[in-house]
C-alpha cells in the first residue's frame, strides 16, 4: 500500500520478517521495487540473492540489470523467462514494467492479461490501456476486479486513474481519494493527484494550495515540473525556466518530447505561410 | 429549564384546573373550594372570586374571544361566567353526575363536556352569544348563525334558550373524564374510566362514534388532538402518555413513568410542545426532534424537509433543489430523522432514526422525490461518515463502534466503555464520542484516543471552517475548544441553545430558542437578532445567515454584523478595521459604550455618546478635561463640578480648578489654590471679597495667606480678641497699632510678656510669580480620535489610495474594469460606425464561407493521437480548439481563412500556451510512463462526444489591457504596444461559450487596435521630431482622432495643443485646447492649457498648414498614417479591422503584425 502512494522510503526500510510466509514474496516485491526506485541497487541485489525461489530471484535480477543498463535494450534471457512463466504474478508485473521499458507496450498488455485476479497486474494493465486511450477496455478490467477487491487501495488507484479520463461528477471521486491520501501521506504522487484533479475541475484556487504543498516536499519531481508548465499556461505566466529545468532533469520526459514536437510543428507552419508575407 | 416565577396560594384545598387568557395578562383557576378565581399576571394578585358552584370545580377555561369563563363542577352543572362584569351568565344543567370537563369550541359557539354519567355532551351556546353581544360582527355570521336566524331559537324544557344540548354522545361504559374538540375538523375525542379513548364525528344535525383507541390499562384522565398533526395524545392512571394516529387509530408512541399517574395533558398554542401533569409534577415535552437532519458540503446543504425528502440548497445561488429522494420508508411514519451525513465521494448519505441507520446513494439527477434505489438499512444508534469509503456505526446494545465500508460490511469493531450519547465526525478517520460528562476524540482507524475533555452533556458539535476550533454545544452551555480539545472558553445561556456555526473570521454564531447570538474566542458575546421562531443556523456568509426552520425549509436571515466585527477588531487590535466600522456604520447604544469602557477604550466610546452625563464620566475616565468641562457646564451640578475639580487638580489644570471653585463658591479652596499657586493678586482680591461678605473666619484665613498682619490685627481687635490682636501687631512691628490695642485694653507694654518670635514671612513663590497650569506632556490624540476628528488626512488619503489600488487590481483581475471601459466610452460607436458596416458585410458572407471552409479544410490529424484529442478536434469549431488538440496545421489553415493570418511567428507563444493549458500529467505506477489528463471547458459535460478543451486567456485579456494602459500612462509606448498586441493574439486563439464573453473579446480587439494605432502614430511623430514640422503637427492632430479612451485622449490633446502652440499654429492649438478642456476642466494641466488657449485665441491663426480638418470625420491609415475621409476608398485588415489606403493591400497588418491586409476572409470565429 505504501508503495502505491509513493512512500518508497518507508517500504524500503521495512523489515520483511514481520510478514507471514505467504505474503512474504509480495512484501519482498514491494521492498525490492522501492529500493530500485530509490536507486539503492546494492541493497536490492542483496535481498534478491538471498531468495530461494528461482523464478523470483531471476526475475528481479534481470529487472535490476535492465534498470541499471543505459541502453534499455531487451535481455533475451528475461524474454524467454517471461515467455515460459506468464502465469506468475511477479513475472507479470515486473515483466510488464520491463517490456514497457523496452517499448513493447502491446507485449506487456498481452502478458498482463494472463493475470489471475492479481490486483497489481490489473492496475498495470489498466494504466497501459489508458495510455493507449482504450478507456472501455480499462473499465471492463476494473469492473471484473471489483468483484473480488473493490476496497483495496490498489483498486482505488485503478478506479481513480480511469475516472480522471472521464468528466463531470466522475472527477470528484478521484479528487476525494487523492485528498484523503495526501492528507495522511503527503507525497508527490498523492499531492500531484490532488493538484491535477483540481485543475481538471477548474478549481484553480484549490489547485494552488496543492501546488504550494508540493513545493514544500523534498527533492525534485519531473511530473511536478510538467504540471507546473500547465499551471503557468492557465495563468498566462512564463514557463521558460521550468522547461529548462525539466530538460536538464529528463530530456525524455513525455511532456517535453511532446512540446518539442509541437514547437517544430509550429516551425513548419511559420515556414509554410512565410511566402504570403509582404511588408 | 423551568423556573418558578411566583406562587398563588389562596385556594383552599386542591386546585384542579388553571387556564391562561390567550391575550390578557390573566389566568383562571378552579378547585375543591367550589370557587373559580381570576388572577392578574401583572400584579400577581387575585383579582376576584366567582362563587356559585356547589361542589368541586373540575375544569376552568377562557373563551377564545368573548370575556367568558367556563367551569365544570361536581355539582353536575357547567357554568359560564363573564369575567368583565364578574357575573354568572349561564348555568348548564343536564348531566346527572359529576361534570369532569367542559370546554369551548375554538371557533364555533359550541361546548363539549364529559361527565361521570358516561356521556359526552355537545352544547349549543349561540343563544347566549346573541343575548350577550349586542350586534354580532359580520364575519362571525357563519353558516351556523344564518341557520339560527331563520329558526326560532331552540328551547329546553325550562324555556331556557341560552344553551341547549345539541348532541349526547353515548358509548363509554364508565364515567367520561375528558372530551376535546378538534381545532379544525368536526371531531371530538374523549377519554374514560373504561380505559378507552373514543373518537366522535359530528355534522350539523348529528354526531356519531367513529372508533375506539384501546391500549390504556387504567382510567384515561385527559386526551386532546395534536394542534396541527393527525395525532391524538392521551394520558391516564396507567402512568403512560400515549400518542395515536388519528387516521388509523393505532398507537404511534408511548411514554411511561415509573411511579406517577398522569392527570392532565395540554398543548402550547404556538410552540410544538406539550405539558403533562402527574402525581409529582409537570413535564414539558415534544413528540419528536424538530431539528431537520442536515449536512453541509462545499457550498451545498443537504437536508431533510418536512415530507421526509432530501433537498439540496445551493448557498451561492441561494436556491433549493427539488426534492431528490424520499426517505418515507426509513424509520416510522411519525419519527423524524435524527442525523444526516454526506459523502461527496460516493455521493451517498447516511441517515439515522435513533435505532436504525440507512445508507443511501443520491440519484445523479434531480427529478423529484424518487424512492431510494440503493438502500441499506441496519440497526445502530449513531452513524457518520469518517472517510471517503468508511463510516462508523455505534450500537448502544453492544456498546461497540463498527467501522464499515460502503457495502455496509464491518471492517473493524471497537468496544467502547461507558454510556455514549452520540458519535459525530471528528476529522478524517476519527470521531468525537459524546459522553455524559466528556467528549473524546477517537481515531477509529488506529483505535486510539487522541484527546479528551471533561464537558457535561454535549449534544452537538460545530467545527470551524479551517478545522482549528470546535464548539461543543450542550443544552445551556457552549464550550469552545481547539482541535486538540483544549479549553478556550465557555459560556452559559439560560435559554436553550439550538445550533452554532463558525464564521470565517473565528466568530461563533449560535441560535437559541429565540435569538441569534455571537461569541468571540475570548468569550465576549451578545445578541444579534431576536427570532420569532426557532431556527438552526447552517452557514454564514457576510450578512446572510442561512438557517433551517422547524418546517424543514431554508430561511435566509439578514443580520447586522457590525457589533461583533467591531468587537473582534478591537480585541485583535485591528485598528484600521475599527476605524472603518466607526466611520461606515451606525454603531450606537449603551451596550457598545459599556463594552468600550470595559475594554479600556473610553476615548473611542466618547465618540459615540450624546448623553452629557455619560459623556462627562467617559471624558473624566480618559482625562479629557475639555470635553468634561463642556459637559459639566451643561449638567451644572455640584457633584459634577466637584468631580471635575478633583480631576483637574490631579492634572494640575489650575484654570479649571479655579473655574470650578468660582462657580461653586468654594472661597476657602479658592484662596488656598491661589496660595499654592502663588497668585497674590487674586489672594488680595479674595481678602476683599471675604471682607465684603463679612466672613470673618475666611478673612482671617486670607490675611494669614496674604500675610496682611495689620488687617488681621485690626480684625482681631474688633472681634475683641485683644491679646491675639496685640501679639499680631507687636510681632509684626505695627507699633502704633499695638499701642492702640494696649490703650484699648487699658494695659501697658510692661504688663505683657510676649514670647520671643520672628514674624512669619509672606511665602515667596518658587517660580517667581503666579503659577498657571501645571505643565503636562501634550497629550497625543489616540489613533481613533485623530481619525474621527479628521486629523488623519495623510493617513486617510494613503489608505484610500491603497484601497483604490487594491480595487483597481481586483477589477483588473475580474475584468470589471474592462467592462466599464466598454460601456463608458460613448465615442466608440461613433468612431467605428463605418467599420461596423464593414463587419456586417463580412458576417453576411460567413455562411457561404463556412460551407466552403468545411469542404476545403485539410484536417491533418496524423499528429494527433486517438482518444480525447481526437474528440476535441471533432467538437471544435474554433481555431483555439484545434490548437488545444494539437492540430496546429488545421488551426493555422482556419486562421488563414478566417482572418488572413500569414505571419504565425508572433502567435507561437499563444499556440503553445493554449496547447499546454489543457494537459496534465498524472504519475501512475513507477516504471510506467505517466498518464495524460485533460482539462475540459465544461466540467459538467458527461458526454464524451460533446467535450471540448479548456482554453485559457479570457481573464488575461483585461489584465493585459490594463497593463497596456499602465504603460501608456508611464509613457512606455513600445511596451504598451506589445501588451495590446498580446490582447489581439489571445483573442485570435480563443474559445468562449457565451455571447457576453464573445462581445467582450471582440471589443478587446477594437480597444487594442485603437491604442496600437494611436501609439504607432505618436512613436512616428517622436521619430520625426523637428525634421518635418508639418508632418509632426499632422501626426499630433491624428493622434487626437484615434480611439483613445477618456483621460488618455486628454493626453493626446495635450500633446497636440502644446505642439501646435510651440510651432505657432495658434488656431489649431486653440481648437485642441478647447477639446482638452471639455475632457479635463480642472487640475494643473488644465490651467496650463487654459493659458495657452487664451494666448492662442488672441492670435488665432496657423503658421503651417496641415492636412487636418477638425470638422470632418476621417480614419487614419494604419501604415501610412494618412487620412481616409468618408467616401474615399480604403481596405480593411480582416483581423483587426484597421483601415488602410488601397496601396497597402496584401501587406502585413501593422497593428498586430500577423494578418494580411485585405485578404479574403470569413471572419474570426471564437464561439463554440
Amino acid at each position: 500500500m505504501a508503495e502505491n502512494d509513493g512512500r518508497y522510503e518507508q517500504v524500503a526500510s521495512s523489515s520483511i520478517n514481520e510478514y507471514f510466509d505467504d505474503i512474504k514474496l509480495h512484501a519482498k516485491d514491494y521492498k525490492i521495487r522501492s529500493l530500485i526506485i530509490l536507486g539503492e541497487f546494492e541493497e536490492a541485489s542483496k535481498i534478491i540473492s538471498k531468495e530461494s525461489n528461482q523464478e523470483f530471484q531471476k526475475t528481479y535480477q534481470y529487472y535490476l540489470q535492465f534498470t541499471q543498463s543505459q541502453s534499455k535494450s531487451p535481455i533475451n534471457e528475461f524474454d524467454s523467462l517471461i515467455e515460459t512463466n506468464k502465469s506468475l504474478w511477479f513475472i507479470q508485473t515486473i515483466g510488464a514494467l520491463y517490456l514497457v521499458g523496452t517499448g513493447r507496450i502491446d507485449v506487456a498488455i498481452e502478458l498482463l492479461t494472463n493475470h489471475e485476479n492479481n490486483l497489481e497486474s490489473v492496475l498495470l494493465l489498466i494504466e497501459l490501456y489508458l495510455f493507449q486511450n482504450k478507456l472501455s477496455l480499462a473499465e471492463t478490467e476494473l469492473k471484473s476486479a471489483s468483484a473480488y477487491s473493490h476496497d483495496n487501495v490498489i483498486y482505488n488507484f485503478a478506479e481513480a486513474f480511469i475516472n480522471t479520463y472521464k468528466n463531470g461528477e466522475d472527477l470528484r471521486g478521484p479528487l476525494y481519494f487523492y485528498e484523503e491520501l495526501s492528507h495522511q501521506y503527503p507525497s508527490y504522487k498523492t499531492l500531484l493527484g490532488q493538484l491535477i484533479l483540481n485543475l481538471q475541475l477548474k478549481q484553480f484556487e484549490e489547485a494552488d494550495v496543492a501546488l504550494d504543498q508540493l513545493k514544500q516536499l523534498e527533492g525534485i519531481n519531473e511530473d511536478l515540473l510538467a504540471n507546473e508548465i500547465t499551471v503557468n499556461a492557465i495563468k498566462g505566466s512564463d514557463s521558460t525556466e521550468i522547461k529548462q529545468h525539466l530538460e536538464n532533469l529528463n530530456p525524455n520526459h513525455p511532456v517535453l518530447v511532446d512540446l518539442n514536437e509541437k514547437n517544430s510543428l509550429f516551425d513548419n507552419i511559420v515556414a509554410k505561410y512565410a511566402e504570403q508575407i509582404q511588408n | 429549564m423551568g423556573t418558578l416565577i411566583d406562587r398563588f396560594e389562596e385556594h383552599e384545598g386542591s386546585v384542579r384546573s388553571v387556564d391562561f387568557h390567550p391575550t390578557q395578562p390573566l389566568f383562571v383557576s378552579g378547585g375543591d373550594d367550589y370557587t373559580v378565581r381570576v388572577w392578574s399576571l401583572d400584579t400577581r394578585k387575585l383579582l376576584f372570586t366567582l362563587n356559585g358552584h356547589l361542589d368541586y370545580v373540575r375544569t376552568v377555561f377562557f373563551h377564545h374571544d368573548l370575556p367568558w369563563i367556563i367551569s365544570a363542577s361536581d355539582d353536575q352543572t357547567i357554568r359560564i361566567w363573564n369575567w368583565q362584569n364578574r357575573q354568572e351568565i349561564a348555568c348548564l344543567t343536564g348531566h346527572n353526575h359529576y361534570v369532569m370537563s367542559a370546554q369551548f369550541h375554538p371557533t364555533e359557539d359550541l361546548i363539549v363536556s364529559a361527565s361521570l354519567d358516561q356521556t359526552v355532551r355537545v352544547w349549543d351556546i349561540s343563544g347566549l352569544r346573541a343575548k350577550h353581544s349586542a350586534a354580532p360582527q359580520q364575519q362571525q355570521l357563519n353558516q351556523y348563525d344564518q341557520y339560527n336566524r331563520n329558526q326560532p331559537p331552540q328551547q329546553d324544557i325550562f324555556g331556557n334558550t341560552d344553551a341547549v344540548v345539541k348532541y349526547i354522545l353515548e358509548g363509554h361504559d364508565r364515567g367520561v373524564n375528558w372530551a376535546s374538540f378538534h381545532p379544525t375538523l368536526p371531531l371530538i375525542v374523549s377519554g374514560s374510566d373504561d380505559r378507552q379513548v373514543k373518537l366522535w364525528r359530528m355534522s350539523d344535525s348529528k354526531a356519531w362514534e367513529v372508533d375506539t383507541c384501546r391500549g390504556h390499562t387504567n382510567n384515561v384522565l385527559s386526551v386532546l388532538f395534536h394542534p396541527h398533526e393527525d395525532l391524538i395524545i392521551s394520558v391516564g392512571e396507567d402512568k403512560t402518555i400515549r400518542v395515536w394516529d388519528l387516521n388509523k387509530r393505532t398507537i404511534v408512541k408511548q411514554f411511561k413513568r415509573e411511579n406517577d399517574r398522569f392527570w392532565l395533558i395540554a398543548s402550547h398554542p404556538h410552540i410544538n410542545s406539550f405539558a403533562a401533569c402527574h402525581d409529582s409534577g409537570v413535564m414539558v415535552f415534544k413528540l419528536d426532534r424538530e431539528r431537520p437532519a442536515h449536512a453541509i458540503h462545499g457550498n451545498e446543504l443537504y437536508y431533510v424537509n418536512k415530507e421526509k425528502q432530501v433537498q439540496i440548497f445551493n448557498y451561492d445561488r441561494q436556491v433549493s433543489s427539488l426534492p431528490t429522494l424520499s426517505l418515507k420508508k426509513i424509520g416510522s411514519t411519525w419519527s423524524n430523522l435524527r442525523n444526516l451525513s454526506y459523502n461527496p465521494s460516493s455521493r451517498s448519505i447516511l441517515v439515522t432514526t435513533g435505532d436504525q441507520y440507512a445508507l443511501i446513494g443520491l440519484p445523479k439527477d434531480i427529478t423529484g422525490a424518487i424512492e431510494p434505489q440503493d438502500l441499506k438499512i441496519s440497526d445502530g444508534n449513531f452513524a457518520t461518515f469518517i472517510a471517503r469509503n468508511r463510516f462508523v456505526v455505534y450500537s448502544k446494545k453492544t456498546q461497540s463502534l463498527d467501522v464499515k465500508d460502503l457495502d455496509n460490511n464491518t471492517t473493524k469493531s471497537i468496544k467502547l466503555d461507558g454510556t455514549v450519547k452520540d458519535v459525530v465526525y471528528g476529522g478524517p478517520g476519527s470521531v468525537l464520542i459524546l459522553k455524559s460528562n466528556s467528549v473524546v476524540h477517537y481515531d477509529a482507524q488506529q483505535r486510539k484516543v487522541l484527546s479528551e475533555i471533561q464537558v457535561n452533556n454535549v449534544k452537538y458539535v460545530s467545527w470551524s471552517l479551517d478545522g482549528q476550533y470546535i464548539a461543543l454545544l450542550g443544552k445551556h452551555t457552549i464550550t469552545l475548544v481547539n482541535k486538540k480539545l483544549e479549553l478556550i472558553t465557555s459560556l452559559h445561556e439560560t435559554i436553550r441553545i439550538k445550533s452554532a456555526v463558525w464564521e470565517d473570521t473565528g466568530v461563533l454564531l449560535y441560535s437559541t430558542l429565540n435569538h441569534i447570538k455571537y461569541t468571540l474566542l475570548n468569550g465576549d458575546n451578545g445578541i444579534i437578532k431576536t427570532l420569532d421562531e426557532t431556527l438552526y443556523i447552517t452557514k454564514i456568509t457576510n450578512k446572510d445567515v442561512f438557517t433551517l426552520n422547524r418546517r424543514g425549509e431554508v430561511e435566509i436571515i439578514k443580520i447586522d454584523t457590525t457589533e461583533y466585527r467591531f468587537k473582534k477588531a478591537l480585541v485583535n487590535k485591528n485598528f484600521y478595521e475599527v476605524l472603518r466600522l466607526i466611520k461606515s456604520s451606525k454603531l450606537v447604544g449603551q451596550n457598545i459604550i459599556a463594552y468600550l469602557q470595559k475594554s479600556g477604550y473610553p476615548e473611542i466610546a466618547l465618540q459615540f455618546v450624546q448623553d452629557s452625563q455619560t459623556k462627562f464620566e467617559l471624558a473624566l475616565e480618559c482625562g479629557n478635561l475639555d470635553v468634561a468641562l463642556q459637559e459639566a457646564k451643561v449638567l451644572n451640578s455640584s457633584s459634577i463640578w466637584g468631580k471635575l475639580g478633583e480631576e483637574a487638580l490631579r492634572q494640575g489644570n489650575f484654570e479649571i480648578v479655579e473655574l470650578v471653585h468660582q462657580t461653586q463658591h468654594n472661597f476657602d479652596k479658592l484662596s488656598f489654590l491661589y496660595l499654592i499657586s502663588g497668585d497674590f493678586n487674586k489672594l488680595t482680591k479674595m481678602e476683599s471679597i471675604a471682607e465684603h461678605r463679612g466672613d470673618i473666619s475666611s478673612l482671617i484665613q486670607n490675611t494669614i495667606y496674604n500675610n496682611s498682619t495689620a488687617k488681621r490685627s485690626n480684625l482681631l481687635a474688633n472681634a475683641g480678641s485683644l491679646p491675639l490682636a496685640y501679639a499680631t501687631a507687636k510681632t509684626n512691628g505695627h507699633e502704633e497699632l499695638a499701642n492702640q490695642i494696649l490703650e484699648q485694653a487699658g494695659l501697658t507694654e510692661d504688663e505683657i510678656d510676649l514670647p520671643q518670635s520672628t514674624p512669619v514671612q509672606k511665602p515667596i513663590p518658587v517660580s517667581g510669580g503666579a503659577v498657571s497650569n501645571w505643565p503636562l506632556k501634550p497629550a497625543t490624540l489616540s489613533y481613533f480620535e485623530k481619525a474621527i476628528l479628521g486629523k488623519l488626512e495623510d493617513l486617510d488619503i494613503n489608505e484610500k489610495r491603497y484601497h483604490e489600488e487594491n480595487e483597481a487590481e481586483e477589477e483588473n483581475s475580474n475584468s470589471n474594469n474592462f467592462e466599464e471601459t466598454y460601456f463608458d466610452d460613448g465615442d466608440i460607436g461613433n468612431d467605428d460606425g463605418g467599420e461596423d458596416a464593414g463587419w456586417d458585410l463580412d458576417e453576411d458572407d460567413i455562411d457561404i464561407d463556412e460551407v466552403l471552409e468545411e469542404e476545403g479544410l485539410e484536417i491533418d490529424e496524423s499528429t494527433v493521437p486517438k482518444g480525447e484529442l481526437n474528440d476535441w478536434i471533432r467538437n471544435s469549431k474554433t481555431a483555439a480548439g484545434y490548437v488545444a488538440a494539437g492540430a496546429f496545421d488545421t488551426a493555422a489553415q482556419l486562421l488563414n481563412r478566417q482572418v488572413g493570418v500569414v505571419n504565425f511567428e508572433p502567435l507561437r507563444e499563444r499556440f503553445l500556451q493554449v496547447y499546454e493549458a489543457s494537459k496534465v500529467t498524472l504519475p501512475g505506477s513507477h516504471g510506467l510512463p505517466p498518464l495524460k489528463g485533460y482539462i475540459r471547458s465544461d466540467v459538467e459535460e458527461d458526454n464524451v462526444n460533446e467535450i471540448s478543451p479548456f482554453i485559457p486567456g479570457l481573464s488575461q485579456i483585461s489584465t493585459k489591457i490594463s497593463e497596456g494602459y499602465t504603460y501608456f500612462k508611464a509613457n512606455k509606448l513600445e511596451q504598451a504596444i506589445e501588451s495590446f498586441r498580446q490582447v489581439i493574439y489571445i483573442v485570435t486563439v480563443l474559445t468562449v461559450d457565451n455571447e457576453e464573453d464573445e462581445l467582450k473579446a471582440r471589443e478587446a480587439i477594437t480597444i487594442a487596435r485603437d491604442y496600437i494605432l494611436a501609439l504607432l502614430i505618436e512613436l512616428k511623430r517622436r521619430e520625426i521630431g523637428e525634421s518635418d514640422i508639418k508632418r509632426n503637427l499632422e501626426l499630433a492632430a491624428y493622434f487626437t482622432r484615434t480611439g483613445l479612451r477618456g483621460a488618455h485622449k486628454a493626453n493626446a490633446l495635450y500633446v497636440a495643443t502644446s505642439q501646435s502652440f510651440k510651432y505657432k499654429n495658434y488656431a489649431s492649438a486653440s481648437y485642441f485646447a478647447k477639446e482638452f478642456l471639455k475632457l479635463q476642466s480642472t487640475g494643473s494641466r488644465a490651467e496650463q492649457i487654459h493659458k495657452i488657449r487664451v494666448r492662442a485665441d488672441s492670435i488665432a491663426r496657423d503658421a503651417i498648414e496641415i492636412d487636418f480638418d477638425s470638422d470632418s470625420d476621417f480614419d487614419i491609415c494604419g501604415s501610412t498614417f494618412t487620412t481616409i475621409y468618408k467616401n474615399s476608398s480604403f481596405i480593411v485588415d480582416p483581423l483587426t479591422g484597421t483601415k488602410y489606403q488601397i496601396s497597402e493591400k496584401g501587406k502585413l497588418d501593422k497593428i498586430a503584425l500577423i494578418s494580411s491586409i485585405g485578404a479574403p476572409s470569413s471572419g474570426l470565429k471564437i464561439r463554440d
